[in-house]
């Protein structure tokens, strides 16, 4: 008997017990052989018989075969230096322990941005960690998968399904079999790079698969049309207007409120026209709509406000949302201007969210400061939404505005400009910053914290400048810790050279 | 120029804490009178605390050995880390070494002659007192194996199948019982496989296995066995050896390279594993250090590091470095200094590897685990190999899960790959390529 089968008699006799099944070996080939002689074996003679085994084994392992090396293709793109290797390493590891967890997340998407505006990759060792990171914040994926390179999208073809956001793109010549067999997030993108060079035939494939696809399908692969929409695609979308389910209503709404010169974003105008009236140069007159009509339904409108709304607010809320932002020149010329006017009862309360969300969506910078500048305040992030929008000479003059007013407001819109700020933002911090006694005020040391990565690295000299000069100790030491960081934000810098 | 790197620095921090303090004074300035040179090669310098005169800070580069007049009683300490993090960023210049730097390794050396000073002859009636005592103990060992060979025998004949249902408490009380026998070697392997009927599939095999384990142990501590093998059962049953003893048995000096470390818990104490191999000897040798709760471990063996030093055995792999020459960094591409193994392709074939561990098993059958230095490709799949030029793979030990990060970092292609080779399959421990030494 072999080997192997002599420890399948071992085994099975000691699961059992011995007393139960007795073990008889027969002639013995292999290693063993001259070990194991043949024979009923007790329980000492077992286990010395397994032990022979055991080590028979352990000391003649045999090398499995067949094992081929999956390789990566050979990349194009460069490393990235090796000192700033090092330092992306560490900035991972959490090695500089001195940085909380925000300021550790800003280097590291400055790292990221250095490395792709010079076309460098991130030391391959380091993906693992950088796809995890972008898998739980879909911002940096952008700049993960242009620092992964090849690698990275070799790693997610092999590696778990949470990397898939990683895959290549489609590849240039998209496949047709992809879209009658591929999931869905793989026909949509199909779909979005069909519409990319040949609009009408991507329009074909949705229209001749509609009657097959289940409703949260249809709603993805119709806003992978937003791409190459035109009034071409205005006839089927007013048709699904008028579908029976509800997410494709929704999306078909969210398509042509996007289209310009659709009707249906002349229906909104009209709409919206009517709820507001004005009444000479000072005053708006608000009149919502009195009803949820078979209309506004079929616009994709709902007649659920959220806890606390009116209903007529509501869909006051979605009109002004949705409509068209030069409908209101209408009104006035100047988006300031009609933001000047009294409104009746508390209506503008309503009117300045929808404006803010249109001035959102349809990325309108003029809006978004006239909103803004009407100080404003709506739900945690759409400041931040509002405030990208602004041209960067707009987003000076709120700035300098910002730092003689309330602390609180200050910190929210620097905390919200595009960073590194401009130079002209960045002045007007480090003058409010360099002067001692605004140290008294509230929210200084917030500040302090948002200049970290807010200023470009540039600054670092002027800070120190600061420091140096400043008699203040306390204010010195404040001043000092940004300047640290600021150093090791340009040390970032230099290592890339 | 330094031969250290900042993160290796950093790899000697005792805490988190520690390392961003001694970041702050490294980035602070605040030093004077710093330098780097002399024998033993040494950073010194003055770093401004909060009292009235500097503290004065000195590494011992080679040990490393740390010295600093600081209250701190962490080591290194703050101050120490933060002259390590500037000299590793190339920010001290060579100096001729101050008079109290001198001063302190004229007192190390003094102190440590002291210690290696034999001591005293014992007297004819303490090495009768214990005689008596090593035969008393070994009355006691012997009864102890005794005991577990019955209980052995009794499982295989009562059968083993039900044990999973039987829980701990079954090992315990036999464990208990070898502890009062005076066999703790005994006992802990007892206490070691206690959780194999609760490890899933194929708990039946792995617990016949270990039982016949032990139970050739204990057929080696009652057999005429020859030295080496016998000393190795002896340390196997639990007899521990004086520190002394190994260091009076012949030094094997050689730029030992550290190619792994493995951490775990056993019984409230932290146990620090550094797999070490020979550049010039491609001795396998493996380093141990233990902390107490609170404590942190020994961190004088960096991986990736190559320490020209002696090595004293103790019967078997496990080794205690006993004379440091000097501390130089590896160079995965270089393989070790030129003359040591220096130039020399690193890594083995499987097949080398393997024939490398039938010599450890012959030496020591109770091996539970056996350093790779591998030259292959890591592969992924249902279960993840390592493959190498001849087609020879070994499967990884499924308990260590995917290895994405070194799937990354090679490509897949040939990467020189230190791994433990435990009986269920490799366990990657560092991966070296491009001159970087990737841990999982």
């Amino acid at each position: 008997m072999t080997t192997g089968e002599v420890w399948q008699q071992l085994l099975s006799s000691a699961l059992v017990g011995l007393d139960k099944r007795r073990v008889a070996l027969s002639e013995v080939e292999g290693p063993l052989e001259t070990v194991l002689a043949p024979g009923d074996l007790g329980p000492d003679a077992l286990l010395s018989a397994a032990a022979a085994v055991t080590l028979t084994r352990r000391g003649g392992f045999t090398p499995v075969k067949g094992i081929e090396p999956v390789v990566a293709p050979a990349g194009e793109a460069r490393l990235a230096p090796a000192a700033a290797g090092a330092r992306l390493a560490r900035l991972m590891s959490d090695a500089e322990g001195f940085i909380d967890r925000r300021t550790r997340r800003e280097l590291i998407r400055e790292w990221l941005e250095l490395a792709a505006e010079r076309e460098l990759t991130a030391p391959p060792h380091l993906l693992v960690a950088l796809a995890d990171v972008a898998t739980s914040e879909a911002a940096l994926r952008p700049l993960v998968r242009a620092a992964g390179g090849s690698r990275l999208a070799w790693l997610a073809e092999l590696g778990p399904g949470r990397w898939a956001w990683a895959l290549p793109e489609a590849p240039s010549e998209p496949d047709e079999r992809e879209w009658h067999t591929g999931a869905i997030e793989v026909r949509a993108r199909f779909l979005l790079a069909c519409r990319q060079r040949d609009p009408a035939h991507g329009r074909r494939l949705l229209t001749e698969s509609w009657p097959t696809e289940k409703a949260v399908d249809l709603a993805a692969l119709m806003r992978a049309c937003r791409e190459g929409l035109s009034l071409d695609d205005e006839a089927w979308l007013e048709k699904a207007l008028d579908d029976r389910r509800g997410q494709v209503r929704e999306a078909a709404a969210e398509l042509l409120a996007a289209l310009p010169g659709s009707a249906y974003r002349l229906r909104m105008a009209e709409r919206v026209l009517a709820c507001c009236r004005p009444e000479g140069d000072k005053r708006l007159l608000v009149t919502p709509p009195a009803e949820f009509d078979a209309g506004l339904r079929r616009d994709g409108l709902t007649n659920k406000p959220p806890y606390g709304m009116g209903e007529r607010a509501w869909l006051l809320l979605q009109i002004v949302s949705v409509a068209p932002l030069e409908c209101w020149t209408a009104i006035d010329d100047d988006p300031s201007k009609l933001l000047a006017r009294k409104v009746n009862d508390d209506w503008r309360a309503t009117l300045l969210p929808g404006w803010a969300r249109a001035a959102v969506v349809q990325a309108d910078p003029k809006w978004a400061l006239a909103v803004y500048r009407s100080g404003y305040d709506g739900a945690p992030g759409s400041t931040t939404e509002i405030v990208a929008l602004l041209s960067p000479e707009d987003a000076a003059e709120v700035a300098r505005d910002a730092v003689q007013g309330r602390a609180s407001r200050m910190n929210e819109l620097l905390a919200a400009l595009p960073r590194p700020w401009t130079r002209e933002v960045s002045e007007i911090v480090l003058g409010y910053l360099s002067k001692p006694e605004q140290r008294q005020r509230g929210g200084w040391s917030t500040l302090t914290y948002l200049a970290e990565t807010g200023f470009s690295p540039e600054m670092l000299d002027n800070v120190v400048e600061i420091v140096r000069t400043c008699e203040d100790e306390g204010h010195a030491a404040a001043l000092g810790q940004l300047a640290s960081l600021l150093q090791i934000r340009s040390k970032i810098r230099r290592e890339f050279q | 120029m330094p031969e250290w790197s900042p993160d290796q620095v950093r790899a000697l921090a005792p805490d988190a804490s520690s390392l961003q303090a001694a970041t702050k004074l490294a980035r602070a300035g605040g030093w004077s009178e710093s330098g780097s040179g002399g024998d033993p090669a040494s950073v010194w310098g003055l770093c401004q605390g909060s009292g009235k005169s500097p503290y004065q800070t000195c590494v011992d580069l080679v040990e490393p050995a740390y010295r600093c007049s600081c209250p701190s009683r962490k080591f290194p300490c703050k101050h120490a880390l933060a002259l390590m993090l500037l000299w590793a960023g190339g920010e001290i210049k060579e100096a001729d070494q101050p008079e109290w730097v001198r001063e302190w390794h004229q007192g190390r050396a003094t102190r440590s002659a002291r210690k290696a000073a034999p001591a005293a002859p014992r007297t004819e009636a303490q090495q009768k007192a214990a005689a008596k005592r090593a035969v008393a103990r070994q009355q006691r060992m012997a009864s102890g194996v005794a005991e577990l060979r019955q209980w052995l025998a009794d499982q295989v004949r009562h059968g083993i199948a039900g044990t999973d249902q039987l829980g701990y408490k079954h090992f315990e009380t036999l464990a208990a019982r070898l502890i009062d026998a005076q066999a703790p070697g005994l006992a802990g392997a007892v206490q070691a496989i206690a959780a194999i009927p609760s490890s899933g599939p194929g708990w039946e095999e792995r617990l016949l296995t270990e039982f016949a384990m032990l139970h050739l142990l204990t057929t080696a501590a009652g057999a005429d066995l020859p030295d080496e093998l016998a000393a190795v059962a002896r340390s196997r049953l639990g007899q521990t050896i004086p520190t002394e003893q190994v260091l009076a048995t012949p030094p094997v000096r050689d730029v030992w390279q550290v190619i792994g470390l493995r951490d775990s818990h056993e019984d409230r104490l932290s146990v620090r594993r550094a797999w070490l191999i020979g550049a010039g000897t491609g001795r396998e040798a493996l380093v141990l250090s233990y902390a107490m709760p609170g404590q942190a471990l020994a961190s004088d063996l960096l991986v990736g590091q190559a320490v020209d030093a002696d090595l004293c055995f103790y019967p078997g792999i496990r080794a205690l470095v006993a004379t440091k020459h000097g501390m130089k960094f590896w160079s995965v591409t270089g393989g070790g200094p030129a003359g040591q193994g220096g130039g020399r392709r690193l890594g083995t074939t499987v097949a080398e590897a393997l024939r490398r561990l039938t010599d450890g098993l012959a030496t020591d059958p109770w091996l539970w685990g056996w350093p790779m230095l591998l030259r292959g490709s890591i592969v992924p799949g249902e279960r993840w190999h390592v493959v190498d030029s001849e087609g020879d793979a070994l499967p990884l030990d499924a308990r260590c899960g995917d290895q994405w990060r070194f799937l990354a970092a090679s490509g897949g292609d040939e990467a020189v790959i230190a791994a433990e080779w435990s009986w269920a399959g490799l366990i990657p421990l560092t991966m070296f390529v491009d001159g970087d030494v990737i841990l999982p």
